[in-house]
């Protein structure tokens, strides 16, 4: 758990230095500029009925968000502060002011904030009938629900309404897995919502 | 005026009529309030069932739907950050600060009054001058128009919610760049898609929209609920008074008109509409700096100018038979399926169903005041549940809205990967706002611009010297000034201290 926080830490700390600070947040922009210019070759073809052809549109953007990073680094540098006036108010450029969390936190902070791709990632192969309940029942201990009446009863009422409403009510045809197995009980769930 | 009473005098004395107008306006309202489940899912379902009904009681559905549906989004935007479309994204920027700050009631009553207020003035607008305008907006607005106004709306969105200029520029810039990924609208070649079939398509707006707004918020609040620093919102009832309103009489009354002009233009619509009246309030504000921070001003504006955009939308839809966006464009089909065609010989051939319909869209704007309110002292209390109850609740209905749009499991990863991406941009000073109007305008910029450049044989004089391009590209590049003199000045300041 410790080792665990130390890296979420670790990462957290250095993405919102990545943001905030002056030379890894322009290098930033600048290197995603530099790369999506150099990729817009890929696409870079002719178009007989339009001169730009379709690597123009882009190119001009690519090429304006360059200009922005090099103005946003200036501004840093010359005014060497992070926060900033905006008319006649002085406001720091981290609006949100981010809460100091201990080790334990930053693993709650990366679940928080990775539990939901791992469900997204799940939920083509494992169907969402199956994967929801426990998606929400393991987001809700995350999130410190400990209480187990609640920590099942919430997310099966948050699960049974949405899914009567959804696929029942509203009829749309949400994931039902082709992993094998995980088909069947999508399949049967669906069955039984619509029946 | 005869002819709007015998509009409303056919309507009411039809009790089919009067119950499908009932329908629309709760299943509009329902529909707009659930993210990706749009006004839009709506009228798909019921599209095979208009052709049992008659040709204006089917048509005067879907013109209900319009109106009732773009508010009903408005009431999620206020109090979870969910817009529950595209139109109601601004909405958010200060409805749901107002929530945090205990003034949800406040809030959602300006957002029903100015829905209301803004559709009704549309829909007389409407009324009074369908012929003249359509004719003026459609004649005068080409492709060059609609980009040089895409490039005005750029120009103002990037000064707007950003710590600093070039802040607010990179994040309309990602915003537009998000937008090349997929096929070029001109010739349909690939970008940006990496080999991805997935990304053939483009990247959709709307997880985009959850996951900046609904699900960057849940993150945000959870993290604060894990950090001990989380404080719930207060629930408060009190909506807005008339001195409220009055003080924003101005920025209601350039709303109407900001929202009932996009709303005219083919392809803009309820959107821009909602974002330029926003972007405008800011603009001529005293007090720039409290937007974004729950200021009633922000949601008034953008409210009005989303709901203004609806009657208007019908003015190109029925004068001429050009559909102003998707809903619009499902009316077509309903038109045709009822073998008529939209255009200036329906105000002649079917008068009973022109005035049957803008009768509809007058009567839905006032249901809307009603309605809203019973909505409002219901809806509000779902803020007295704790929030980390709400927030698995909050991520599913949005993890639907986001599959639901196009069927794609790929949709709800980029959801919560925008999430992610939202939750350490908006600590960082760069405007969620920006990034989504890029998004959203970056395609139709794109489409008229080419069109624009095929038009005028790629030279630039013809282009810039038609009026109203002119008139907006001055005012894009006077926007551009004052922030970069802004700019100089903070500078300045920066080193004299």
């Amino acid at each position: 758990m410790g080792c665990a926080g130390d890296l979420l830490s670790v990462v957290d700390h250095t993405l919102r230095k990545f943001l905030a600070g002056h030379w890894f947040e322009s290098s930033f922009w600048i290197m995603l500029a530099v790369a999506a210019y150099v990729y817009s070759y890929e696409f870079d073809r002719g178009v007989e009925m339009y001169k730009f052809g379709a690597a123009g549109w882009p190119r001009v953007i690519i090429i304006l968000t360059f200009v922005a990073a090099v103005g946003q680094l200036i501004h840093q540098l010359l005014t060497r502060d992070e926060s900033v006036v905006i008319s006649g108010v002085k406001v720091h450029t981290t609006t949100v002011a981010p809460p100091v969390l201990a080790a334990s936190s930053y693993v709650r902070l990366g679940m928080i904030l990775g539990l939901p791709i791992v469900y997204s990632a799940f939920l083509e192969h494992t169907g969402f009938y199956f994967t929801t309940p426990i998606f929400l029942v393991v987001y809700l201990f995350v999130t410190g629900e400990r209480r187990p009446v609640w920590l099942i009863g919430v997310p099966a009422l948050i699960f049974v309404l949405v899914s009567v409403i959804f696929t029942r009510l509203l009829y749309i045809g949400l994931p039902i897995g082709y992993w094998p197995g995980f088909y069947d009980v999508g399949n049967w769930f669906v069955v039984l919502l619509r029946s | 005026m005869e002819q709007f009473l015998a509009g409303a005098v056919t309507l009411v004395s039809n009790p089919t009529s009067i119950m499908i107008f009932i329908a629309g306006l709760f299943g509009g309202m329902l529909f707009g309030a659930i993210p990706g489940i749009s006004m839009l899912t709506l009228g798909a379902i019921i599209l095979p069932f208009t052709g049992n009904m008659t040709a204006t009681d089917a048509i005067m559905l879907y013109s209900v739907i319009y109106c009732s549906g773009v508010f009903g989004g408005a009431i999620t935007a206020i109090l979870f950050n969910i817009p529950g479309a595209p139109e109601n994204a601004p909405t958010a920027f200060d409805g749901y600060p107002m929530t945090k700050q205990g003034m949800a009631g406040k809030a959602v009553g300006a957002a029903v009054l100015c829905s209301s207020f803004g559709g009704t003035c549309s829909a007389i607008l409407m009324m009074s001058a369908t012929a003249l305008i359509a004719d003026w907006a459609i004649s005068s607005f080409g492709p060059p128009e609609i980009f040089a106004l895409v490039v005005f709306g750029i120009a103002v969105a990037s000064s707007v919610g950003a710590a600093t200029v070039w802040k607010g520029w990179l994040s309309v810039l990602l915003g537009l760049l998000i937008a090349t990924v997929g096929l070029d609208p001109v010739a349909g070649i690939e970008r940006y898609n990496f080999g991805f079939v997935y990304l053939l398509a483009g990247i959709h707006f709307i997880p985009t929209i959850l996951g900046f707004f609904a699900v960057s918020e849940v993150f945000i609040q959870t993290e604060k609920s894990a950090a001990g620093t989380y404080q719930a919102p207060k629930v408060n009832l009190d909506f807005p008074s008339f001195i409220d309103f009055w003080r924003l009489k101005f920025a209601v009354l350039r709303s109407v008109v900001i929202g009932f002009f996009c709303g005219i233009l083919p392809g803009i619509g309820a959107t821009l509409a909602a974002f330029m009246g926003y972007n405008e309030a800011v603009r001529w504000s005293k007090h720039p700096e409290k937007f974004g921070k729950g200021e009633l001003e922000g949601v008034v504006s953008s409210e009005t100018a989303n709901n203004a955009a609806t009657g208007a939308a019908m003015i190109p839809l029925l004068a001429l038979g050009l559909p102003g966006g998707a809903l619009t464009a499902m009316m077509i089909g309903v038109f045709q399926m009822h073998d008529m065609e939209p255009g200036p010989l329906v105000f002649v051939n079917s008068s009973e169903l022109v005035w049957v319909v803008f009768a509809a869209m007058f009567f839905a704007n006032i249901s809307i005041f009603f309605l809203g309110w019973l909505q409002t002292k219901t809806v509000v209390h779902l803020l007295r549940i704790p929030f980390h109850f709400l927030a698995p609740a909050i991520l599913l209905i949005a993890t639907v809205g986001a599959y639901a749009v196009r069927g794609l499991v790929m949709d709800v990863f980029v959801m919560f990967a925008a999430g992610i991406v939202a939750f350490y941009l908006r600590r960082s000073g760069y405007s969620v706002a920006g990034i989504i109007l890029g998004l959203i305008l970056g395609k139709i910029g794109e489409q008229n611009f080419a069109q624009a450049m095929q038009m005028m044989s790629y030279d630039m004089v013809p282009f810039v010297s038609r009026p109203i391009v002119a008139v907006l590209l001055i005012a894009a590049g006077l926007t551009l000034f004052g922030n970069l003199v802004k700019e100089v000045r903070q500078i300045k300041r920066s080193s004299a201290a």
